[in-house]
């Protein structure tokens, strides 16, 4: 039996909004821009790079910043500014594709879990647990290193794992928004199950969605260039984050400007994507769980 | 009458507000409360009225971001709001203490029942007991003051017990650090009909037995006639009334208390016209320079609008916030007594075989398998029927099955066994009928839901929901727009409804919105589970009414699901009570309600809440 | 954290549920163990599949460094018993895994169960450590930032939880390493170190990289934890009573709070195992991480093999610890449980 709503649950309701908001606008504000110059280096990069990054010059090896070279040269003699600038295309690339077939995984089979139910909701259910209790990144690392595959292979096998968190997640907010009356009204008004499903449930639990979107965003952003660091994924050569931490790291005591700067960029990356889920997460979704 | 000072407890000009950065939102426009030693005080108020904040104000505990913007909270000669937060917790269990509305989240999940009691006696300032068996001896005779006599209940979990056994460890728990003044927040609201009124009964006893004062916080003017000496009535913010119970109920001085007592469904006649208030409750601000009661009162003039009036002692201890009060007594007089003679029997020709019946259910059972494999058995062996243009109604507690049943009817759940048969059509198992009989029974057959604020999808509009639900069962689009507007005028609501989303609604609009959508259909039958019981009362005639001019206008029939026998008096031709998953008693609504045969009926009879005069 | 001790006057009735329940937790965590056959089975085989699968098979491996002449692959066929059947390959290795055989890495020609328990006190060290730390500065940091909601110090906390758990465990080794070991000169750069207080000093840095990754996850699960505990009705029903602000955030909200953060903890065991990778590659250091890069990136399929199963093993045993400590945690899960 529901009492009428007490006004200290509706002023919870509005108290909840405005305390809960975790990210401060000057953060999300950063952050935006952050992405967006990453985005933008990804696009335009290769027009104002002011080396070539792929331009070897055994003469000038691992030199330290200079005005010809802002952040100095790698052991090969390539110019650093110009290689973090050529890696932001791969940066956002795999992750992408990471965190954009965990959205359409993620909502297919857990809003199919969480609504249907029965056999099928077992079966997947079974099969996410087991995935998600697996350690992502270092079957990565065994998968990619033993089978010998590029970053094309990270990116799938990341992908693939990545689904189980995503399932889970979206199984859990189906299942809440199945038992409530809209849903019931829907179904016994004749309204087709998909629409319910991808429609109706899809909408009111989409802030969850895109939020754990970002999230699996700057996971996939580091777990991608952790494999780089590794020697695995991205091949020699190509200009990566990850891989250029691995190939500087001699510079560190000598360059360490040079060497870091790759770090900060993932840093920066991911904490930025990061901080726009939690905003989305904060701004769209109307009481439900504080954190996930 | 006694002085100011000697008050247990004094609430002066109280005032709250909800802060978020520059955004300011008034909460209560001012509170006067005064509580006698041994005295019982009832705050009431429909949602929104500010009535649990303002007694958490008094404890200390507003939630967060909800200050005190002016007044005083006078208690042993201190005003508790000028106190250090250490001294107002020093103050809290020991001398004002409170209990909440829902016992099922009211205690600690990890913490055995007796621990809950033992940790206060441990803290409380008079008298503290620190040795552990000392404590727990005290613990259980603390159980026993209130019914809890079973000595093995004190070492179970919370979730090992029934919401009646939780709310009595609850009080317990309230008591155990010996307050003078325990503030009581719909103690019995969440509970079934009889251990409410079992709650209730307990409180007072306690009341009275410990020469507490106590005030009680509830929704219902019945509820507090039965339990308090004294009532202030609180609307939108501020208080429109005060006065004892027993005046009150006899004479309501103020047009929004006359309201609510005419709107509260009756449960001993059945009403030609339940009297609603229209509109809903404003919020404090928006009403923050005239009476706030102004745009729902059909004796408004200008000198309503003119300012915020205040409380202002009429005759005795009878205070009213009402300035034209000396011209409209004796027509508020004369409505109030006018209502009581509106009694009208319509003794329904008793329909025993129904060749018609839209509904007809026999046998029906329901067995749910719980988590750990042990059977559930929601529904035993029950045989209904509904006929054309009937309306029955459908009673009984949480967990008698009711919900149940009315789910299985529209094939949200599927009954174990037994045949239900909707407009000619078997229908005990959905998965097994073809498409067409599907539809059929749809168009046959639908469903309001009880809680408003879920029932419709806050992600689209009210036109869009309706526009939906006509183009799935196959209306031609091009007069879907004046067919949505056609829906919302029979429901009482203005075509421009259509572009709202449902948080811009009121709960009441919201369930006019739900009912519009069964429309769409023009289904023959409504199950209505509880579809007034999550509104305010001034609101729940206005939908209960609704429910009754359709029913005139297409000649539907509803199964009327409800724990609320007044609602039933006033909506029901025939009633079943189900008790336990199985019907006990049927027959027509007067005769079950007058003249119960069964034991459980007449229990649930006793347990309407009725004046302590 | 322990279970709500008995009362002293438990009553028979009492008594019986409590023996009950303990007969139900040894059922319990058997069942679980049991459980643990098959998966290492399941382990096993993806394993030995895995590295048989590798373009150019264990064999390309071997012939690495070597001339290739018809008879010495045959000679080596014949040495690693290539030539049988995959199933028959699968048989000998895992019934000599049952007898404790692990094989010899093709790399170094020590017993792969020899290099692993030789490394295992570093990775196992740097484990402990950085969960330690991950919890013991993670969970209270949690609850202060919890407790000062929305304040600077919330939003302070919240920020540096993020920046942790965005940033990759060995970029944070890389910036310490150049912070604390080179500039501060704190910590040594590189290597394991001798004896026993030099080795602490050497796995000092790791450690606490290690356990910092960690703490941004703690912390935010925390925060979060005990934010919905804040708003819990019987978090205010127990200050109503007058407990004070101590009593209810340590035995009402945090005692709640821990259910979610042990939930997580097998996550957080996971991820940690994942983070000693880096951590170790980063500062040289040689623990299974490093063995299983070299493993992997060196076709040693018998090291990759003995090191998955043991890895599998080491995480099921850690889940379900967690499990049980959840059943100590939280009185109702046993009526969750007993359906599984």
């Amino acid at each position: 039996m529901v009492a009428p709503a007490s006004d200290a649950t509706t002023t919870k309701w509005f108290v909840r909004r405005i305390s809960l908001r975790r990210v401060p606008p000057i953060f999300m504000t950063m952050s935006v821009i952050v992405v967006g110059l990453i985005v933008f280096l990804a696009i335009f990069g290769s027009l104002i790079e002011p080396n070539d990054p792929f331009q070897q010059d055994l003469l000038d090896t691992s030199a330290p910043p200079s005005p010809e070279h802002w952040l100095g040269t790698d052991p090969l003699g390539r110019d650093i500014l110009s290689r973090i600038i050529a890696g932001a295309d791969s940066a956002i690339i795999g992750p992408f594709i990471v965190a954009f077939t965990g959205l359409l995984a993620g909502s297919g089979f857990g809003i199919l879990s969480g609504y249907m139910g029965g056999t099928a909701d077992m079966v997947i259910q079974r099969l996410v647990d087991f995935m998600f209790a697996l350690p992502g990144l270092l079957i990565a690392i065994v998968i990619v290193g033993v089978v010998g595959g590029g970053y094309w292979l990270a990116v799938l096998v990341l992908s693939i794992l990545n689904v189980a968190g995503g399932v889970r997640l979206i199984r859990g907010a189906a299942l809440e928004q199945r038992a409530l009356p809209y849903v019931e009204a829907a179904r016994t008004l004749g309204v087709p199950r998909w629409r319910i499903m991808y429609l109706h449930i899809w909408r009111n639990i989409s802030p969850i969605v895109f939020a754990n979107a970002a999230l699996d965003f700057a996971l996939a952003l580091v777990a991608l260039s952790s494999l780089s660091y590794l020697g695995l994924g991205s091949q020699p050569g190509e200009a990566e984050w990850g891989r250029m931490l691995s190939e500087n790291q001699s510079l560190l005591f000598s360059n360490p400007a040079g060497v870091l700067a790759p770090a900060l960029a993932i840093v920066f990356f991911a904490t930025s994507v990061t901080i726009i889920g939690d905003w989305i997460y904060d701004r769209f979704s109307y009481g439900g769980r504080t954190g996930r | 009458m006694a002085t100011r000072d000697s008050s247990l407890l004094d609430v002066r000009g109280l005032e709250l507000e909800v802060v978020a950065g520059a955004m300011r939102k008034t909460l209560v426009a001012g509170v006067d409360l005064r509580l006698e030693r041994g005295e019982t005080i009832a705050i009431v108020g429909e949602s929104g009225s500010g009535k649990s904040l303002s007694a958490r104000a008094i404890v200390g505990l507003l939630p967060t971001g909800v200050v005190a913007r002016a007044g005083q909270v006078i208690f042993d000669g201190r005003d508790m709001l000028q106190e250090s937060p250490r001294e107002v917790a020093r103050v809290r269990g020991s001398s004002i203490s409170m209990i909440f509305q829902d016992p099922f989240t009211m205690l600690n999940p990890l913490l055995r029942c007796s621990k809950h009691i033992e940790e206060v006696l441990k803290i409380r300032v008079d008298n503290p007991i620190t040795n552990r068996a000392e404590a727990r001896r005290e613990a259980l005779a603390r159980l026993v003051e209130v019914g809890i006599t079973d000595p093995t209940a004190a070492d179970r979990y919370p979730f090992q017990l029934s919401g009646g056994m939780r709310q009595r460890v609850g009080l317990a728990a309230a008591l155990a650090g010996d307050p003078a003044v325990l503030i009581a927040d719909e103690p019995s609201t969440a509970l079934d009909v009889t251990t409410q009124a079992e709650i209730l009964d307990l409180l007072k006893d306690v009341q009275q037995k410990r020469g507490m004062g106590l005030i009680l916080i509830t929704h219902d003017l019945r509820v507090a006639f039965s339990v308090a000496h004294r009532v202030y009535v609180l609307y939108a913010g501020s208080l429109v009334e005060v006065s004892t119970s027993a005046a009150l109920e006899h004479e309501p001085l103020h047009p929004y208390t006359l309201g609510l007592l005419l709107s509260e469904p009756a449960a001993d006649r059945r009403l030609d016209r339940l009297v609603a208030i229209d509109g809903s409750v404003p919020g404090p601000d928006e009403v923050a320079e005239r009476c706030s009661f102004a745009s729902r009162c059909e004796w408004v003039t200008d000198a309503c609008l003119a300012g915020k009036p205040t409380l202002s002692t009429l005759e005795g201890e009878r205070e009213t916030a009402c300035v034209r009060i000396g011209e409209i007594r004796s027509e508020m007089s004369a409505a109030h007594l006018g209502a009581k003679r509106l009694v009208v029997v319509t003794p329904l020709e008793h329909r025993t075989r129904d060749e018609n019946a839209i509904l007809r259910a026999t046998g029906v059972s329901k067995v749910f398998v719980g988590r750990a494999g042990n059977e559930v058995h929601a529904l035993r062996n029950v045989s209904i029927e509904v006929g054309l243009n009937e309306s029955v109604g459908l009673v009984g507690e949480s967990g008698s099955g009711k919900t149940t049943f009315g789910r299985c009817v529209v094939g949200l759940e599927t009954a174990t066994s037994g045949m239900i048969d909707v407009g000619g059509i078997r229908s005990e198992d959905y998965s097994t009928l073809t498409r067409e009989q599907r539809t059929a029974i749809r168009k046959t057959v639908q469903i309001v839901f009880q809680d408003p604020y879920s029932s419709l999808d806050r992600t689209e509009t009210v036109g869009a929901a309706l526009r939906e639900a006509l183009v799935v069962n196959g209306f031609p689009r091009d007069g879907v727009k004046r067919r949505i507007a056609e829906l919302l005028e029979l429901v009482g609501l203005p075509a421009g409804y259509a572009r709202r989303r449902p948080a811009a609604l009121s709960g009441g609009e919201r369930q006019r919105v739900s009912i519009a959508r069964t429309l769409v259909v023009e289904p023959k039958l409504i199950v209505c589970d509880e579809p007034v019981s999550a509104l305010d009362v001034s609101v729940q005639a206005q939908i209960l009414n609704l429910f009754r001019d359709l029913k005139d206008e297409f000649g539907l029939s509803y199964l009327f699901v409800t724990h609320d026998l007044a609602v039933v008096r006033q909506v029901a031709d025939r009633v079943y009570v189900l008790y336990q998953g199985a019907v006990v008693e049927e027959g027509p609504t007067e005769q079950v309600l007058d003249r119960p045969q069964h034991d459980y009926t007449r229990r649930l009879i006793a347990s309407i809440p009725r004046s302590a005069v | 954290m322990l279970p709500e001790s008995p009362p002293q006057e438990a009553t028979p009735a009492e008594g019986a549920a409590e023996r009950k329940r303990r007969r139900w937790l040894a059922r319990y965590v058997a069942r679980r163990l049991l459980i643990l056959i098959p998966l290492v089975f399941l382990v096993s085989v993806a394993a030995f599949t895995l590295t048989h699968a590798a373009p150019g098979g264990p064999i390309a491996t071997l012939l690495e460094n070597a001339p290739t002449s018809p008879e010495q692959i045959e000679a080596i066929k014949e040495k690693y018993k290539l030539g049988d059947p995959l199933p028959v390959q699968y048989w000998d290795w895992i019934s000599g895994v049952a007898q404790g055989d692990f094989g010899r890495s093709i790399l170094t020609n020590e017993t792969v169960l020899n290099e692993i328990t030789s490394r295992l006190w570093v990775t196992l060290s740097l484990n402990i450590a950085g969960i330690a730390l991950a919890i013991l500065v993670g969970v209270p940091l949690g609850v202060l930032a919890a407790l000062r909601r929305g304040r600077f110090l919330d939003r302070a906390l919240v920020t540096i939880s993020v920046f942790f758990m965005s940033t990759p465990v060995f970029a944070l080794g890389l910036f310490a390493l150049y912070l604390f070991g080179f500039r501060a000169g704190l910590f040594p750069l590189f290597g394991p170190g001798e004896g026993l207080v030099d080795r602490i000093h050497h796995l000092a840095l790791p450690a606490i990289v290690l356990g910092l990754a960690g703490m941004g996850f703690t912390m935010r699960l925390t925060r979060a934890a005990m934010l919905e505990q804040f708003d819990m009705d019987y978090v205010a029903f127990a200050r109503a009573r007058g407990l004070g602000s101590f009593h209810v955030t340590s035995r009402y909200a945090f005692r709640n709070a821990l259910i979610p953060v042990t939930t997580a903890a097998g996550l957080l065991f996971t991820g940690l195992l994942t983070g000693s990778v880096l951590v170790e590659t980063v500062f040289g250091l040689p623990g299974l991480g490093t063995l299983l890069v070299s493993a992997v990136t060196g076709g040693d399929f018998t090291m990759v093999q003995g090191l998955l199963l043991f890895i599998a093993a080491w995480i099921i045993l850690v889940n379900i610890a967690v499990d049980v400590l959840y059943v100590f945690i939280d009185p109702r899960v046993e009526f969750d449980k007993a359906r599984g």
